[in-house]
């Protein structure tokens, strides 16, 4: 979404606000909050941008902040690093941390994330208590050097509190940056279906863990500048419960909107320090902490209960800072994607362009696939029909990796594919569509194209955050709407994708495969839940995608549409093939007609 | 067909089905009364198990509902089988880590404490005779069984309820042809005890010679309905069979 | 004491605790099967066993009443935490319901803060006497009672499941609670129903523990953790599995502690947990990876 003028207008606002903060409180009351809603929003918006756009939860955030604070007091006090050489070196070694123990996590799917960024916490919160020797053990360390530069030394609550809020500023321009990229798609896309963003080429582990890493690196950096800030480091503030407290920051906020971040810690931290104050003068001072937690987890319960999407949406929808305005909405599509090209053709395999060698999935007890073969040449259009649970859609998945075979290989090219995981097949020329359209119902329309770009396009996690991907989304973008074009969706562009009816439902999920450039094109179904228009237009797009040098699969339902477009035709029944051929052979087939077609069907 | 909301055990009028901002049924009106066997044709994507689900209140609707006798301003589907209306769902939906006659027991669920048990243990035995396959494997996990008997587990669950009308969703998905012939064989029995059953299928082939009355459904809407006979030998139906398709009748 | 005297006695003290992390992680099961709820108040409703148990016996009441009561309020307390703070936003997001849950033990802890303070709070044995040797540990009665008990409840558990219509109707709502409405069931009640169960097995757990190790109100959140690791390890969903994960988890938590240095010992269960993670993650990875079958099925 662009920003809209009030939206700028109010960043402004609060930029100022914050900039002349520290004069306009000096002397009443202690900076020190301010720099410490500075130092934990920083976190906040990494565990934000994990939780809202990776779709990942981390209870062990603070592990890494205090990964950071001791990294940096450490190699100052010990080793005798200087603090600026230090700063870095606490931020690189709590990503480095986090993207070893994501890495591996991510490839499994679920709540184990959780659990290993609970261990980790917990264990640092152990180590840091009883290795005396280089921690100083529960008493921890004092006299860390403040953070200077050359001979400008950066101390005192006013130095700090600019340069936290630089920091944060910094990191809400890389997130954001990052959330508006190829890379924040892709992560939208990962967020919403694993599945469909593997087939057209994303590695879901990769971007997980690179966002991990990102969020790590930023607990990281505040807990350096912390502990400079203070010159003092104690394991308490890193135990467990402040990871919680920092994910309660995150979801009060809204795990969506990277500023949410910072207005959910700055509402937990005031909302705590205000209790704290306030209790005592109300109740007197013996029962304060008491009331404080209580009173404290039942405002939180009724805020997240009133408002689970957290106080950042419904407040921009008060302040009207939203812009309805998607971004690309007015992009002249590149004309004649779907022109003829050689290169697909160019070729011919001599034992098939996709070939298919005894192929068999079993489901528990069932045999949805069993011992099939089959191979199709370079341009051309190959039917698969039969009953329903003959195995086609299964035979859908084991080719385009989204199922591993229990038996049987799969050539691309003369390449052996069945062993590779369904990103790498989308990254080789294996394009697919569902039976339920699988698109990405947070993105645009066009924006759902353009994932589809994804291995077109090269913009990294870095130049993402940097924003330097900016020139390449706008060529994409014209790129992805000529697909939109081709199948009559460029009107639609700007608008949710879940928002399309079913039959733009399926357009998309084409127009989005169409954009990999795929070499073979699997078809699940396409025309079902189609009204009568709405197929025969999609009749002339396959033949036009054929012609464009894509070799194209198609599993129907619509027999008749089948006998019309396919060039052969491969009849599955229980899972084996009971006949291949022209559909004029198939039709009159005896084993076809008594499998499947029935004997009316030929009278 | 408007006499038929009466008597009728279901009657349905201008039912509206969206899910998001996608219509999935349009304006569908139907009925079923007493002792009937009706059939809802289609191909996949029509909108045949949206309309089921709606029914029983699983999906938010527009339109007028009347379950056995009683409009239903909002369905619920714990309330549709105290009505009497049991669904027997697309895929079976078996509680697959349970026993087969655990399945069937939660069938009766809401008989128990209402009616004896010997009542309920009686009708478990019913089942189990009009599908005997199924009387070696009672103790087995239902997700163990084939595909085929887990139907009949399907459908055992639903007529444990005691229903007056019973709502088949695609019974013969991914069923064996011999499969399929037991089942129809099966299902004329139900019949022949006098239950009213509402079936949807892909299968109009199959169903067609089951049922009295049918509906053929295109994208959300009822394009056709009339006697099964009649239906059976539409030329433009016939072509349905293929996936051909047909405009809606003026 | 030889090597293989301490073993045993790490062993069989592992054993007890786990058992204690079991009844806690069997509640998370019970919760978490039927509200997909991941609940982080777990651990308050041992808490407010042991405190009322504590507190009640203290006042003169009789032990195994004491324990009733206490049982009892905590089973209320589940229900009723559901009832209040997780019904009204059933239907908001897992990462939402979390953090409910994280509120709920906020409040709850504060609330036995109230009441209890900070103090320690001790129960006498359920039986007096000596230590008992069993083969080469040394095992208080306590002890014993702790897994006694928690064997009887575990096969009451067992029966309610697999003999009641209700405890059927329960695991029926957790396999498929579309098809458990289809047949009638109340899939409201029945989640009131998996929070009295889980409030139940975590008081329970409470007024066990308390001989050994007294009460705290700030005693649940490290308790509650400990089980859901045993939950997570045996899948989130399956009884017995996540019964035999905890008493694993007790078991290797109690033999590093024992072996290495008991200041260590949450860091060794928890670095225990991190490896497993790990090395179950890289041997998915040497199999290749194709996306999960589960999601792929038709």
């Amino acid at each position: 979404m662009i920003p809209t003028r009030r939206a700028r207008l109010a960043a402004t606002i609060a930029v100022v606000v914050l900039a002349i903060l520290p004069y306009a409180v000096a002397g009443r009351i202690s900076l020190s909050i301010f720099v410490f809603i500075g130092l934990f929003s920083l976190i906040v918006i990494g565990l934000s941008l994990l939780a809202g756009h990776a779709g990942q939860v981390s209870l062990g955030q603070a592990a890494f902040y205090g990964l950071g604070a001791y990294i940096a007091a450490i190699s100052t006090l010990r080793i005798g690093i200087p603090p600026w050489l230090a700063l870095p070196l606490a931020v690189s070694g709590a990503a480095g941390v986090a993207y070893l123990l994501g890495a591996p996590i991510f490839v499994l799917r679920g709540h184990f994330l959780v659990l290993g960024t609970l261990g980790l916490n917990v264990v640092m919160d152990v180590l840091v208590r009883n290795v005396q020797s280089l921690t100083g053990g529960p008493t921890g360390l004092t006299g860390i050097p403040p953070l200077s530069i050359g001979s400008l030394m950066i101390a005192g609550d006013r130095a700090y509190y600019y340069l936290t809020w630089t920091f944060v500023f910094a990191a809400l321009w890389l997130g954001r940056n990052l959330v508006s990229s190829r890379v924040g798609r892709a992560l939208a896309a990962v967020r919403s279906s694993e599945v469909a963003a593997a087939t057209v080429g994303i590695n879901p582990a990769f971007y997980k863990s690179r966002v991990f890493a990102a969020s790590a690196a930023l607990a990281g950096l505040a807990g350096a500048l912390y502990v400079h800030y203070l010159s003092f480091v104690s394991p308490s503030p890193f135990a467990f419960n402040f990871s919680i407290d920092l994910l309660v920051m995150s979801v009060l906020g809204g795990i969506y909107q990277l500023p949410g971040a910072v207005a959910g810690t700055a509402i937990l931290t005031v909302l705590r320090e205000a209790l704290r104050t306030i209790m005592p003068r109300v109740l007197g001072s013996g029962a304060s902490a008491e009331y404080e937690i209580v009173l404290f987890g039942v405002l939180l319960a009724v805020v997240i209960i009133f408002s689970p999407a957290g106080v950042w949406p419904p407040l921009i929808k008060v302040l009207r800072l939203e812009s309805a305005r998607p971004r690309w909405a007015q992009v002249a599509p590149v004309a004649g994607v779907l022109a003829k090209s050689s290169s697909s053709l160019a070729r011919p395999e001599p034992t098939g362009l996709l070939r298919v060698e005894g192929l068999r999935k079993q489901f528990g007890g069932l045999l949805a696939v069993d011992d099939l073969s089959f191979h199709v040449q370079a341009g051309e259009i190959y039917g698969i029909i039969g009953p329903n649970g003959a195995g086609k859609t299964t035979a859908f998945n084991l080719i385009s990796g989204v199922l591993r075979p229990t038996r049987g290989t799969v050539y691309l090219r003369g390449r052996k594919i069945s062993d590779l995981p369904a990103y790498r097949r989308a990254a080789l020329g294996v394009g697919r569509t569902f039976q339920t359209p699988n698109v990405f119902p947070d993105l645009t329309v066009l924006e759902n194209v353009m994932v589809g770009l994804h291995r077109l396009t090269t913009t990294s996690f870095t130049g993402a955050m940097l924003g330097l991907g900016r020139r390449e989304d706008t060529q994409a973008a014209a790129q992805a709407a000529g697909y939109l074009a081709a199948v009559g969706l460029l009107d639609h562009a700007g608008l949710p994708a879940g928002a399309l009816p079913f039959g733009g439902l399926r357009l998309l999920e084409l127009a989005r495969a169409l954009a990999m450039h795929p070499i073979v094109l699997l078809l699940d179904e396409p025309a079902s839940g189609l009204t009568g228009a709405e197929r025969a237009e999609l009749v002339r797009l396959i033949r036009r995608i054929r012609d464009t040098g894509t070799t194209v699969l198609l599993v129907e339902h619509d027999v008749g549409l089948v006998m019309e477009v396919a060039d052969r035709v491969l009849v599955l029944n229980y899972g084996r093939r009971i006949a291949d051929g022209t559909p004029r052979v198939v039709r009159n087939d005896p084993r076809v007609i008594a499998a499947y077609l029935g004997e009316e069907a030929v009278s | 067909m408007n006499d038929a909301s009466e008597g009728a055990l279901l009657h349905v009028e201008g039912l509206e089905v969206a899910y998001g901002q996608v219509q999935a049924v349009r304006g569908v009106s139907l009925s079923v009364g007493h002792h009937e066997v009706v059939a809802v044709i289609g191909a996949n994507g029509a909108g045949k198990t949206t309309l089921l689900r709606a029914l029983v209140g699983l999906l938010p609707s527009r339109g007028r509902i009347v379950l056995g006798g009683r409009p239903v301003a909002r369905p619920s589907p714990e309330d549709t089988v105290r009505l009497g209306i049991s669904l027997v769902p697309e895929r079976r939906q078996l509680f697959g880590s349970m026993s087969v006659s655990d399945n069937l027991l939660l069938g009766a669920y809401h008989r128990i404490g209402q009616e004896p048990r010997a009542a309920i243990d009686e009708d478990q035995h019913r089942v189990l005779a009009l599908f005997p396959a199924l009387r070696d494997r009672a103790a087995s996990p239902a997700r163990t069984l084939s595909g085929g008997m887990q139907q009949m587990v399907a459908i055992g669950r639903g007529l444990m309820a005691r229903p007056r009308l019973l709502l088949l969703d695609e019974p013969l998905l991914g069923l064996a042809p011999l499969v399929i012939a037991d089942m129809l064989r099966a299902f004329a029995q139900i019949q022949q005890l006098g239950q009213s059953i509402l079936i949807v299928e892909q299968n109009a082939k199959a169903v067609l010679g089951l049922a009295a009355r049918a509906y053929v459904l295109e994208a959300g809407r009822v394009v056709r309905h009339g006697r099964a006979t009649t239906l059976a030998q539409d030329p433009a139906l016939r072509a349905a069979y293929l996936g051909g398709h047909i405009e809606p009748a003026s | 004491m030889t090597l293989t005297q301490q073993l045993a006695q790490f062993i069989a003290s592992g054993i007890v605790n786990g058992t204690i992390y079991a009844l806690l992680g069997l509640g998370l099961v019970a919760i978490h099967s039927v509200t997909r709820v991941v609940n982080v108040a777990q651990g308050e409703f041992a808490a407010l066993g042991a405190l009322l148990a504590s507190t009640l016996v203290a006042r003169g009441m009789p032990l195994s009443l004491a324990a009733g009561v206490a049982v009892v309020a905590a089973a209320a307390a589940g229900g009723g935490v559901y009832r209040t703070g997780i019904r009204p936003a059933r239907d908001a997001g897992p990462l939402t319901l979390l953090i409910i849950t994280i509120a709920l033990h906020l409040a709850l802890k504060g609330l036995l803060l109230l009441v209890w303070g900070t103090n320690p709070y001790g129960l006498r044995p359920f039986t007096a006497g000596p230590p008992l040797r069993i083969l080469s540990a040394v095992v208080t009665r306590q002890s014993l009672w702790v897994v006694g008990v928690t064997a009887v409840a575990l096969v009451v558990l067992y029966l309610f499941f697999t003999h009641t219509i209700l405890g059927k109707s329960l695991r029926a709502c957790a396999v498929n609670p579309t098809a458990a409405r289809l047949m009638g069931i109340r899939v409201e009640r029945m989640s009131t129903l998996a929070w009295l169960i889980a409030g139940a097995l975590g008081g329970l757990a409470g007024v066990l523990i308390t001989p050994l190790t007294l009460a705290t109100y700030d005693m649940g959140l490290i308790l509650g953790l400990k089980g859901f690791v045993g939950v997570v390890m045996a899948g989130m969903s399956s009884y017995p599995w996540t019964v035999g994960a905890c008493i694993l988890f007790g078991v290797v938590e109690s033999l590093g502690a024992g072996l290495i240095s008991s200041n260590y010992r949450d860091g060794i269960a928890f670095g225990v947990l991190v490896a497993a993670l790990l090395w179950r993650a890289l041997s998915v990875l040497r199999g290749g990876l194709i996306v999960s079958e589960e999601t792929a099925q038709e």
